[in-house]
């Protein structure tokens, strides 16, 4: 049986010339790219192409990666560099990384769910609506920590922050998204009734 | 309605990643072969190299330290030394003097027998 290769024994193989392998590289992650590029575009096409940018971007700067890191920590640095970068061109307001106050919603900005309405009312897809209310930092946060399995360190890394901030910050995450939640849901039985 | 913390938690880690399209992977690939193939900006070490230059400062090391040597001249005499001391013993080394000296020894030397003899005394009992 084939031992499955590493991301490292990837890299190694793309800086040796055999550039093939990062098609790869790019299946691995590419699924966790594209959800937290969805949390900063907020539609397919946009996010499509914010991925594709991350990877491009990736690829060209791999002679650089150092290595110390894992290569998901580094991407996702590249992934919420490029995202920022994508919101700033698009004139979306955003909410500075330090200002908790200021918070400027996206509400108007979401359209709706395209998904059917057995699927709409499943808890999941509510799930992602509550997260795509959340600031773009937020949502970042918590896809980086629940869904992308990285550490409160790593997470400091990827937005270049303090262990610390990171943890208050995902605390104060998580606490907007259960009162987004609860405001869906609430609306949900309103609906049902 | 409330949604408890565990609930949340549970929640968020049984979310599920998107999916990008189909043809998501073949157009990174696409493009990345446009691009320059990226090379590891890492310094590789040539061991030659640095045993070579090692051995040539090693090298001229030894041949200076044999240089040196060969052409050292190895006699050498102590240079002489007259020190001009002067110093009247007889009015610092009366009888008086040495007298006390004599008996600030005696007193000390019977201090340490009395030591020795109670730590020996401690020692049996």
């Amino acid at each position: 049986m084939q031992q499955r290769q590493t991301d490292q024994d990837l890299i190694i193989q793309i800086l040796e010339g055999n550039t093939t392998a990062y098609a790869e590289l790019v299946k691995r992650h590419q699924r966790f790219v594209f959800t937290l590029a969805l949390r900063f575009a907020k539609n397919r096409e946009d996010a499509e192409e914010i991925a594709q940018d991350c990877f491009v971007k990736a690829y060209r700067a791999l002679g650089t990666f150092k290595q110390t890191s894992k290569f998901s920590t580094w991407l996702y640095t590249i992934v919420y560099t490029t995202s920022m970068s994508f919101l700033r061109k698009n004139r979306l307001d955003t909410l500075s990384l330090n200002d908790e106050e200021n918070g400027i919603h996206l509400e108007s900005q979401i359209s709706p769910l395209n998904a059917d309405l057995a699927e709409k009312r499943s808890t999941n897809a509510y799930l992602n609506q509550a997260i795509a209310m959340l600031l773009p930092d937020d949502a970042t946060i918590i896809a980086l920590f629940y869904m992308g399995e990285q550490s409160l360190e790593e997470i400091a890394q990827v937005l270049n922050m303090e262990a610390n901030t990171v943890k208050v910050k995902l605390h104060r995450s998580r606490l907007r998204l259960k009162e987004k939640l609860v405001f869906l849901l609430k609306d949900e039985v309103k609906e049902l009734l | 309605m409330k949604i408890t913390d565990d609930e949340l938690t549970q929640l968020l880690k049984g979310m599920e990643l998107e999916e990008p399209s189909m043809s998501f992977t073949r157009n990174i690939m696409e493009q990345v072969k446009l691009e320059i193939p990226p090379v590891s900006l890492k310094t590789k070490v040539d061991y030659k190299v640095i045993y070579g230059i090692a051995a040539v400062f090693l090298t001229a090391i030894i041949g200076i330290f044999i240089y040196a040597l060969a052409n050292a001249d190895f006699n050498y005499a102590l240079p002489k030394m007259d020190l001009q001391v002067n110093i009247q013993t007889e009015k610092i080394l009366t009888s008086t003097a040495l007298k006390a000296f004599l008996f600030v020894d005696l007193v000390i030397a019977l201090i340490y027998l009395d030591s020795f003899l109670r730590r020996k005394k401690t020692e049996k009992a």
